[in-house]
């Protein structure tokens, strides 16, 4: 160990002989206190020769990183370089656009999937990777579907009254108005309500997130909904809708049942709670039909 | 202390802009900025030339884009809805080119804002036409026809410049909303 010193070729200010003399240089006062550290690790002060020399033991020893003062510390490191991989993200307020990245950082099969996990009755959708590119741009496909197609059913219902008023048929641009204040506040006004109602009177955080996963997604099974209403018959509508409510009410009630419902929550409000989702959830899908595609 | 060479020739270049710029008719200057529109507009239809028009964004064009769908879609509305389907179209185009923008941002594509905003706009210049046309033929198959050749060509000419610009891996849905975007325009144009 003693000899160690003979070999280097970096010249240190810390000479086997002249050890107990360095505290007064000017490294001093920071090789004291890591000559402090390294006797609270029962190393003697002996050991610590000079940086080449004996960093190899210690780093393997204590976890330090090898410190050679001819490189520059970490000169890897880009601080505007996002694929570093010890880059940290700074948390943005949420008021700036670039706290909303977080929630976009999905792909194609991410999205797919979760959609069609919106219509399993019993796994519900995955809250592992929270979302807003999927729930925003399904519910945004689905205003303009039932616009579209809404106007399409009351064409195809004039067309079948076969008196003068297929001449009459207007194309109703109130649809897609409703349809936005509609969907848009049951997507993302509503979650808000449902996170302080069980916050308040049954203690579960749920995020506010999590919810807009959940009830974005759930409308996804109206999208091939809307274009089978466009069959005349009205009895098909009303069971198509009470077949979609169905399906979907399941898949959000699980989904909410799986994350959240803890041996310690209390059990009959948080049942309770989920029947009023159910219900909301309902009330929706009977006013779609009611609202966009009227029978005759 | 006499000035520098350099000094004398740039103060007498600026001079000389700043003179030839204040000094020429209204006219000059309104029609440069006319004539780059109409190149810009030419570009969106003929895909040849510069590649590089469109990056010196403004924002003239969509907004006679947006003028002219409004006022076109609007004029064959029925009467109690006039208003309502103007100020539709208008919030739909602006907001949506919107969105669409800051959904490719969000999603880590480098693009500037209003670049996008700007290109989205003027490659609804051929739906534009296409609605000029289903003014005049009001049968259903001819409108059909133009409208979807209008469609297409208005995707093509902006996912040329949409694309290149986003991550690799989130590109379908990226481009889904651009697709959206004028599907929904396309059937506003088609229904009327």
């Amino acid at each position: 160990m003693s000899n160690q010193s003979n070999e280097l070729s970096f010249s240190s200010p810390f000479d086997q002989d002249e050890n107990e003399n360095q505290q007064e240089n000017e490294f001093g006062s920071f090789i004291s206190s890591g000559n402090e550290f390294i006797e609270s690790n029962s190393h003697s002060p002996k050991q610590m020769k000079g940086f080449g020399n004996n960093s190899q033991n210690l780093s393997d020893d204590l976890n330090i990183p090898d410190f050679n003062p001819e490189l520059e510390l970490n000169e890897n490191f880009d601080p505007l370089d996002e694929n570093a991989p010890n880059q940290k993200r700074k948390k943005q307020p949420f008021w700036t656009l670039s706290y909303y990245e977080q929630y976009f950082d999905v792909e194609t099969g991410d999205v797919l999937k979760n959609v069609i996990l919106s219509c399993h009755p019993v796994k519900g959708v995955s809250l592992e990777k929270l979302d807003l590119f999927g729930p925003f741009w399904v519910t945004t496909t689905l205003i303009i579907l039932m616009g579209s197609l809404g106007n399409f059913s009351s064409y195809i219902n004039s067309l079948k009254k076969q008196e003068e008023e297929v001449g009459d048929w207007e194309f109703d641009f109130r649809k897609i108005t409703t349809a936005s204040i509609l969907l848009y506040s049951y997507v993302f006004v509503y979650p808000i309500a449902v996170h302080f109602i069980f916050k308040f009177v049954s203690k579960i955080e749920i995020k506010i997130f999590a919810l807009i996963c959940i009830f974005g997604y759930s409308l996804s099974a109206f999208l091939p909904a809307s274009i089978l209403f466009a069959v005349p018959s009205e009895k098909s509508k009303w069971l198509l809708l009470i077949f979609v409510s169905c399906v979907t009410m399941l898949a959000i009630l699980s989904s909410l049942n799986n994350n959240y419902n803890t041996e310690n929550s209390h059990k009959i409000q948080f049942y309770v709670l989920l029947g009023g989702i159910g219900v909301v959830h309902f009330i929706i899908s009977i006013l779609i039909k009611i609202w966009f595609f009227e029978g005759n | 202390m006499s000035i520098p060479e350099e000094n004398k020739i740039d103060s007498q270049i600026n001079d000389d802009f700043l003179e030839s710029s204040l000094d020429e008719p209204i006219s000059q200057t309104i029609l440069r900025d006319v004539k780059m529109i109409g190149r810009k507009f030419k570009r969106v239809l003929i895909f040849r030339g510069d590649k590089n028009l469109l990056n010196n964004w403004d924002l003239w064009g969509p907004l006679i884009v947006c003028l002219t769908l409004s006022v076109i879609l609007s004029s064959k509305a029925p009467d109690k809805q006039t208003q309502l389907i103007f100020a539709g179209v208008f919030v739909i185009i602006w907001f949506g080119a919107g969105v669409v923008t800051v959904n490719a941002l969000l999603l880590g594509g480098k693009v500037s804002f209003f670049q996008s905003v700007c290109v989205l706009g003027y490659s609804l210049f051929p739906l534009v036409i296409s609605a000029v046309f289903s003014i005049f033929f009001r049968h259903i198959i001819a409108r059909t026809v133009f409208v979807l050749v209008g469609f297409v060509w208005s995707i093509t000419a902006s996912l040329g410049f949409v694309s290149p610009l986003i991550p690799k891996n989130k590109k379908t849905l990226a481009l889904y909303p651009v697709f959206l975007f004028y599907f929904t325009i396309s059937w506003l144009i088609l229904v009327q």
